[in-house]
């Protein structure tokens, strides 16, 4: 290939794996500021953010500010940093277990964060704590995974042994829900429970948002500065090692990282499904496999997605629909349209 | 660099596969490990690149001791280029040939030009320029080993080691890959094989060591190892080993035949 042919291929991918989608992203919070049950238009919602920013006044009525400020920011910020969050665990884990078809709940985060929730919903806790033992269970699950693969290890595929493990201790933690439910009070705490299992965003506030961006961004600076070693990690054990890799010490750093970033996200945003799983794929599409560049678009094309998909949970019905569940109505045929186009090549 | 392993014992966890073996490959030098499956060439391989820690005695590269180095000091002293590369994800020939590079750069960074400058380099060398952008997972066999071997040159290494370079080419592929070997063993490489064809140990390496059950059972020029006795031996099957007429000066040209062919 010509140097010029190699000068218009970067450019084809920088704009399809960067400016369009953050022009994507923009275009889609000036529309979740817009839609809603009280219309708030670009201009009077940029007026408000201006002087907020500024400490100036705006003007404008005081039902709109609360709108914009108190209803509107949080859930938009919260849809932008989940969605980027759960694409970028799924992306990172696709490539670790070398297996495009995995989740970020392969080593039971999710699992483990349901489990939280659900317990803390139980025990009747201050809401605060449903995200907090959600958090801390999400990290528990993932991390009682890794010491059971360590303990086992020996002779086994390393990652076989962590994804059986993680298989056993999702069904565990998923049996101690279904117990949690059996016995919460059928009127007022199973409904909570399944509100959660649902996952949704509507609870989002701006404290929340910004209490996980701390600990995403503790996961993400990291996956994004090692992002070329995760190639190396997607390659067979050995090649990874022999090409200088410390490929041990690296899977643990990188899961660590990916499940931090899942359980902050999971833990404001309930169990949303298919976003891991799905973005990469579409990121893959738009970029190719190369973590240089997979990892940022898949983090942008995740937050725009959930962006996308959330204004459309508050918007399309009477009520609001779960998240959770439109993504899958969403996630199951393209998930199916993977599955037949597998045959060719994952690209 | 020379790779040297002393009274080497090798295996996986409490199994024992081998012992007792000694080897040696200096730079400009092919060495070929002929045995039969199972025989322990991959466990050998595998400790020679530090893969698998040694049970007893040690391989030295270029003097130093394998078990003190790091993972990335191994790769930049010792390429290595596997039998094949299951590709999980569609990396382009070059993305492929550039995590040859990693070794060199930082953890946090990613290839810079240079890099690229290098891959694209070894490339060009293998002949392989032309397919720089193709995916690795739809181009051939022998363009796969190629780029195999070009990213084991990026590591920029003395040492190479090839685990059956030729086991699922075609006769042209096959004879193009060997014929490389040689050149990179001209070009100062201390070259590492193994393979299952008596005649190609004989006409590209430069020294042969025959594995059997796990030790070493014969070493040297491939003229004073190659026998029909020694091949029927160790593979259980009856063939001889046959000269080939010609008048070419240099030492005579054999091939393995199953016995009574003539």
């Amino acid at each position: 290939m010509t140097a010029t042919g190699r000068a218009a291929g970067r450019w084809r991918l920088l704009l399809a794996g960067y400016v369009l989608p953050v022009l994507a992203i923009l275009g889609l919070v000036a529309l979740a500021f817009n839609l809603g049950r009280y219309p708030v238009a670009p201009g009077q919602a940029l007026a408000i953010l201006y002087a907020a920013a500024t400490g100036t006044e705006h003007g404008l009525p005081a039902t709109l500010e609360t709108v914009v400020m108190d209803v509107r920011l949080p859930r938009i910020g919260a849809a932008l940093v989940v969605g980027a969050a759960l694409a970028a665990a799924g992306a990172t884990y696709q490539g670790i277990f070398r297996n495009p078809l995995v989740s970020p709940d392969i080593l039971g985060v999710s699992s483990g964060a349901a489990f939280g929730a659900a317990l803390a919903i139980f025990l009747a806790l201050p809401f605060l704590f449903v995200q907090g033992l959600a958090f801390v269970f999400g990290l528990v699950a993932v991390s009682a995974v890794y010491l059971i693969a360590t303990l086992v290890r020996g002779a086994h595929n390393p990652l076989l042994v962590l994804v059986l493990a993680g298989v056993v201790v999702g069904s565990l933690l998923s049996a101690a829900v279904s117990m949690l439910k059996y016995l919460a009070d059928p009127y007022d705490q199973l409904p909570a429970i399944e509100y959660w299992l649902l996952g949704s965003l509507s609870a989002a506030r701006a404290g929340d948002v910004l209490g996980i961006l701390v600990p995403v961004a503790l996961g993400l600076i990291p996956l994004v500065l090692v992002r070329w070693r995760i190639n190396l990690l997607s390659l067979d054990e050995e090649e990874a090692r022999a090409l200088g890799v410390n490929t041990g010490r690296l899977r643990v750093v990188v899961i660590a990282a990916a499940t931090l970033i899942t359980a902050s996200a999971i833990s404001i945003a309930g169990t949303v499904g298919w976003v891991g799983l799905i973005i990469p794929h579409l990121a893959r599409m738009l970029v190719g496999p190369n973590y240089i560049r997979l990892l940022p678009a898949s983090i942008l094309v995740g937050a725009g997605y959930l962006l996308a998909v959330d204004t459309v949970a508050r918007n399309a019905a009477a009520i609001e629909l779960p998240l959770g569940t439109l993504n899958a109505f969403l996630g199951a045929p393209f998930f199916l349209y993977l599955l037949a186009r597998a045959r060719r090549s994952w690209t | 660099m020379r790779l040297e392993a002393a009274d080497l014992a090798i295996g996986y966890g409490r199994t024992r596969v081998g012992s007792g073996i000694h080897v040696a490959v200096a730079p400009g030098e092919v060495l070929a490990l002929l045995g039969p499956n199972g025989c322990g060439k991959t466990t050998l391989f595998r400790t020679l690149m530090g893969l698998l820690p040694a049970q007893g005695g040690e391989v030295r590269l270029g003097g130093e001791r394998l078990g003190t180095l790091s993972r990335a000091a191994i790769a930049r002293r010792i390429g290595y280029v596997p039998q094949h590369a299951e590709g999980y994800f569609p990396f382009t020939v070059l993305e492929t040939v550039l995590m040859g590079r990693t070794a060199h750069t930082g953890i946090f960074s990613t290839p810079s030009r240079q890099d690229y400058a290098v891959a694209r380099a070894h490339l060009e060398r293998l002949g392989m320029a032309d397919y720089a952008e193709q995916p690795f997972t739809r181009i051939s066999g022998g363009q796969r080993q190629l780029t195999l071997i070009a990213r084991a040159l990026t590591q920029e290494a003395s040492i190479l080691v090839m685990d059956e370079p030729t086991a699922s080419l075609d006769f042209g592929n096959e004879l193009r890959v060997l014929d490389r070997i040689r050149r990179l063993a001209a070009d100062g490489h201390a070259v590492v094989l193994s393979t299952h064809n008596p005649d190609h140990a004989d006409r590209y390496a430069d020294r042969i060591a025959v594995m059997h059950d796990g030790g070493i059972i014969a070493q040297g020029s491939p003229g004073a190892v190659l026998t029909g006795e020694l091949l029927s031996g160790i593979y259980d099957v009856a063939v001889e080993r046959a000269p080939v007429a010609t008048s070419a000066p240099g030492p005579r040209v054999h091939v393995t035949l199953p016995r009574g062919t003539l």
